[in-house]
């Protein structure tokens, strides 16, 4: 027979079930606000992290007006197209600090009209400068890509339906898909890639309107010793036609709306936890004094004052084990499911990584046992000033 | 040397400014194998007395000393394991744990007891004492599926599961029918006699108290031997 005091602590649970399910389902809600708005921050934030990472870039130069546009296409699922001139290239190389630049030059395809798949990013690189893309071509490909082949973004596999497809028609050139990109939490996991040496082609064939004279956006790695801050200005002075974008402002934009929702979080987080702490609070004072009776007996019987703490604890313990479980639950299917809710999320490739999955789950998890037992700590106290005699006089 | 040897115990309160002296320099010798009743009106101090005995309630002069251990000289955690193993509690109210059944609330001391875990032997011996006292039928029924009469025998068998070797029983009787009353009393005198434990009983009953070998008076905090 299993009897020990764990086991008086489950009986005592389930004597009010409903008080303990209610308790339970609270502390559960608490947690789940938390896990999910954890969630949310900290995937919005290593999204743009990521993208600046794996852009590998210093700087980003961008024709002028379009630095709102960029970050939309390197950080959203946004489809956005902006030009200038090709002859920018050299200016900018030539400016101190610069050590590196390639470009990619974004083309929109319409579904129907030019291109059938539908309105997607279709992205020209430069194969002799890249330094993005590079490293996907030698480890998986081997060699540099043909005219008339394109990779797709892992994300554009599914959202533009080409799971089953081989080839496409874009801008009325056919191109074979040779290959799939591995995730990078960027917005260009929705484009297709192709050389630009596809450019005039492309022009020709669809009456495009961006000609081969014409790119998008500039990456540029700069010199060791020298700051993006610096350099970018000085970019700006001398090139009047474009904006500049540093590594660290990449996503300032979202990061900006991001803070404002991290702060509503945090008033919510805490109003809730005041909330769960004050009932936590509530039901173990009145789980204790309903209780005084009953300890008296079994201390009077030979209970020591730590088997009444650690029946006691057991219960505040097993309360916060279920509750935090069940918030976590409800976090993570709040952040897979909701996420289709948010703007911003839906055109993020927003998603947590396992480990960022289980810091959130260990948050979510010790603020439930730290309400729990914040709820529960005076009661816990008073039990331990508590003789037997003064208990059996409550009866 | 004494089971239980109480010297010159004194236990006073203060009631709304008054002293009240409830056990007033008591002193009694307690050997293994006795039956002691403690008899008196209500209020004269025999229900502290034997709270006293039992390690529930600290004297407030004197000493009491368990087999040469002076008692109120233990720490908490030993003056518990005083009450988990030395000492048997029967209390003059419903005294069992409303969440668990009949064999459960007799496996609680077993519990409490640092030495032992809860396993096969205690459960077949619960239930052999839950036939003793009538209940063998009753091992999985809870207190509020028993009659008054029942759970009070229920507490009554959970007071042996430690084998103590004093036991201490305040108004064992209580709210019992007559044919009940003395069932109860015929077990205790039996589990007396057979085990070779101390025993104090407490009560007002002065038919009950005549099945002990020695019996005293509690009047206003003072003791008066009425039979050695």
């Amino acid at each position: 027979m299993n009897f020990n005091l764990f086991a008086v602590s489950l009986r005592n649970l389930k004597r009010k079930p409903f008080r303990t399910a209610i308790l339970i389902v609270s502390l559960g809600l608490l947690v789940s606000i938390l896990v999910f708005g954890a969630s949310f921050i900290i995937s919005v934030t290593s999204t743009v992290n990521k993208a600046a990472d794996r852009l590998g870039a210093d700087l980003l130069i961008v024709p002028v007006g379009a630095r709102d546009s960029a970050q939309e296409v390197l950080l959203e699922t946004k489809v956005a197209s902006f030009f200038m001139d090709r002859s920018i290239l050299e200016r900018v190389k030539e400016i101190e600090g610069i050590e590196e630049i390639t470009y990619h030059t974004y083309l929109s395809s319409i579904l129907g009209v030019c291109c059938d798949v539908p309105e997607a990013k279709i992205v020209a690189f430069d194969q002799d400068t890249d330094f993005i893309l590079k490293p996907w071509l030698q480890k998986n490909l081997g060699r540099r890509l043909q005219k008339g082949e394109a990779i797709i973004g892992f994300d554009a596999e599914d959202n533009l339906m080409l799971l089953e497809v081989d080839s496409s028609v874009l801008f009325n050139l056919k191109f074979d898909f040779v290959g799939v990109l591995d995730k990078t939490g960027t917005g260009l996991d929705d484009a297709i890639f192709v050389s630009d040496e596809n450019i005039p082609d492309m022009a020709r064939a669809a009456k495009l309107y961006a000609g081969e004279n014409e790119i998008s956006v500039i990456f540029a790695k700069l010199k060791p010793g020298y700051t993006s801050e610096d350099v970018g200005g000085e970019v700006e002075n001398q090139i009047v036609e474009v904006d500049v974008i540093n590594r660290n402002d990449i996503g300032d934009k979202i990061i900006g709306v991001l803070m404002d929702i991290n702060r509503l979080f945090l008033v919510l987080v805490i109003l809730t936890s005041l909330i769960s702490t004050f009932l936590a609070w509530s039901v173990f004072s009145a789980i204790a004094n309903e209780r005084i009776k009953e300890i008296g007996i079994m201390r009077a019987i030979g209970a020591k004052c730590s088997h009444v703490i650690r029946m006691f604890v057991a219960e505040v313990v097993i309360v916060a084990l279920m509750g935090s479980f069940l918030g976590i639950f409800g976090g993570i299917y709040m952040s897979v499911t909701l996420n289709k809710s948010f703007t911003l999320l839906m055109e993020l490739s927003a998603s947590l990584t396992t480990a960022e999955r289980f810091w959130v789950s260990g948050i979510g998890f010790i603020a439930g046992l730290v309400i729990c037992f914040a709820g529960a700590y005076s009661s816990i106290l008073r039990l331990r000033r508590l003789d037997p005699l003064s208990a059996l006089k409550e009866i | 040397m004494a089971l239980l040897e109480l010297d010159k115990i004194k236990k006073d309160y203060n009631l709304e400014g008054q002293p009240i002296k409830a056990v007033d320099n008591v002193s009694l010798s307690i050997e293994k194998g006795d039956f002691i009743s403690i008899v008196g009106h209500s209020g004269s101090g025999k229900t502290t007395l034997l709270s006293i005995m039992g390690g529930i309630l600290s004297p407030s002069g004197g000493s009491m000393r368990f087999k040469d251990t002076d008692v109120y000289s233990l720490d908490d955690d030993h003056l518990s394991e005083y009450r988990a193993l030395s000492v048997g509690y029967i209390f003059q109210f419903a005294s069992l744990m409303p969440v668990l059944n009949s064999l459960e609330n007799l496996l609680l001391p077993v519990v409490f007891d640092p030495k032992q875990t809860v396993g096969r032997a205690h459960e077949k011996k619960a239930l052999e004492y839950l036939d003793l006292v009538g209940l063998s039928d009753k091992a999985k029924a809870f207190p509020n599926q028993l009659s008054g009469g029942q759970q009070r025998r229920v507490a009554i068998a959970r007071a042996f599961m430690n084998e103590p070797e004093l036991l201490l029983a305040d108004e064992p009787t209580g709210d019992l029918d007559e044919e009940t009353e003395a069932e109860v009393m015929d077990f205790l005198k039996k589990m007396h006699e057979q085990k070779g434990l101390a025993m104090v009983l407490v009560t007002h009953n002065s038919t009950l108290a005549a099945y002990a070998e020695r019996r005293i008076r509690m009047t206003n905090g003072l003791m008066e031997n009425l039979i050695q």
